[in-house]
């Protein structure tokens, strides 16, 4: 089989997008009445005290770039925490784009042939690519299999429970630490930062 | 970095099964720490159970280097969560001029790291890309390489890292087994 060319983020790309992209309000004010969801997951959860002293000890900026469907119920069940994280860092610089509007960077992070949202683009300070995680963690596949595999379908706008999300935000975290860790002890940015 | 199914069908055909990937490794010098971190990382009960009940087809295509010791842990890992699960096909690709094609298309934070894995369907359709280090892997090299009062590492050391790194990855196919499991594009055509 003849190999296919197939593309690959690159840097520049990825800027153009981030520069394109919405903060938190803006990108809820796209439509205020999907954003009340949003808001209501938001103000359910909160970083603990550690989580807030690992965050806050970040020492490298970290881009992240969420392609997102304000329409989504795993994005609003996920995008708050992503927020919540971003939040406790002045580091970490988190934008929001619509997949829909951006359709050059969703069709090349297809997952299992489906423009699956939400997807962050985790990237170094010169826009390098470094992750991409998504659509969903691993706490959130296993409570979707919970309901679904056992034949319970969960009403849209059903609550998320309390451990649901916490472990959900832990997920993301994990992720988040991941990616500043890779920065943190990258050859090529400590020679740059000179530490 | 998530590629399309077409090209990753066709570098996956060129993959080799752990052993023969293993085995284009120096006897004396690269192999050693392969055999020694498999040897290490058989699967606990839960774990096998777990990795045994994984239901849907799953390929698995690892960008890596025999000379790698990172390589060598993730790697041998990996190869013990397919031994447990005759879905999991995984593949080893060594990176090397033969699969520039690939390796370019892989950069993470600037540069060609290894491993670099991507999960795929059974149709080859990507599904994630994990890479090059996990989280306990690089707390623990933060804690080696950065002063003490930079390393920004609250977690505390796991009682065995080797293990932690199965666990990692055990993980990480775990959540690429329910997203396969629940696709409603793949429950259609298994009918279930």
């Amino acid at each position: 089989m003849p190999t296919t060319t197939t593309p690959c983020l690159k840097a520049t790309f990825l800027k153009s997008k981030f520069d394109a992209a919405l903060d938190w309000d803006a990108y809820l004010a796209t439509d205020a009445d999907k954003a009340a969801d949003w808001r209501t997951i938001y103000d359910q959860v909160a970083l603990t005290d550690e989580q807030r002293r690992l965050v806050s000890g970040f020492t490298r900026q970290v881009k992240a770039l969420c392609v997102s469907g304000i329409w989504c119920g795993d994005c609003v069940q996920q995008g708050p925490l992503i927020q919540r994280i971003a939040e406790v860092s002045p580091l970490i610089d988190l934008r929001w784009v619509d997949r829909d509007e951006h359709l050059d960077l969703a069709e090349q992070i297809k997952i299992n042939a489906g423009l699956r949202v939400p997807l962050v683009v985790f990237m170094a300070e010169d826009f390098e690519p470094v992750s991409i995680f998504g659509d969903r963690t691993l706490t959130r596949y296993r409570a979707l299999a919970a309901r679904q595999l056992a034949g319970a379908c969960p009403l849209p706008g059903a609550p998320v429970p309390d451990d649901e999300l916490a472990g959900t935000l832990q997920d993301w975290l994990d992720e988040v630490e991941r990616v500043h860790l890779l920065l943190r002890t990258s050859a090529r940015l400590r020679q740059q930062h000179g530490d | 970095m998530l590629l399309n199914a077409d090209f990753l069908r066709n570098k996956f055909e060129q993959g080799l099964g752990y052993g023969d990937f293993v085995a284009l490794g120096e006897p004396e010098g690269h192999r050693p720490p392969w055999d020694q971190r498999y040897g290490q990382l058989e699967l606990e009960r839960p774990q096998r159970s777990l990795a045994e009940s994984f239901s849907r087809p799953m390929k698995v295509l690892c960008l890596t280097g025999t000379w790698c010791g990172d390589c060598a842990l993730q790697g041998s890992a990996m190869a013990r969560v397919a031994d447990a699960c005759p879905a999991i096909d995984l593949r080893f690709l060594l990176r090397c001029e033969e699969h520039a094609d690939l390796v370019t298309r892989a950069p993470i934070n600037g540069g060609f790291r290894v491993p670099v894995t991507w999960f795929m369907a059974e149709d080859f359709e990507p599904v994630a890309v994990f890479g090059d280090r996990t989280l306990s892997r690089y707390r623990s090299i933060a804690r080696k390489q950065l002063p003490p009062d930079q390393a920004n590492v609250l977690a505390p050391p796991p009682a065995d890292p080797v293990r932690e790194v199965l666990r990692e990855v055990l993980d990480f196919f775990e959540r690429v087994e329910l997203l396969l499991r629940l696709s409603p594009r793949l429950r259609k055509t298994h009918g279930d």
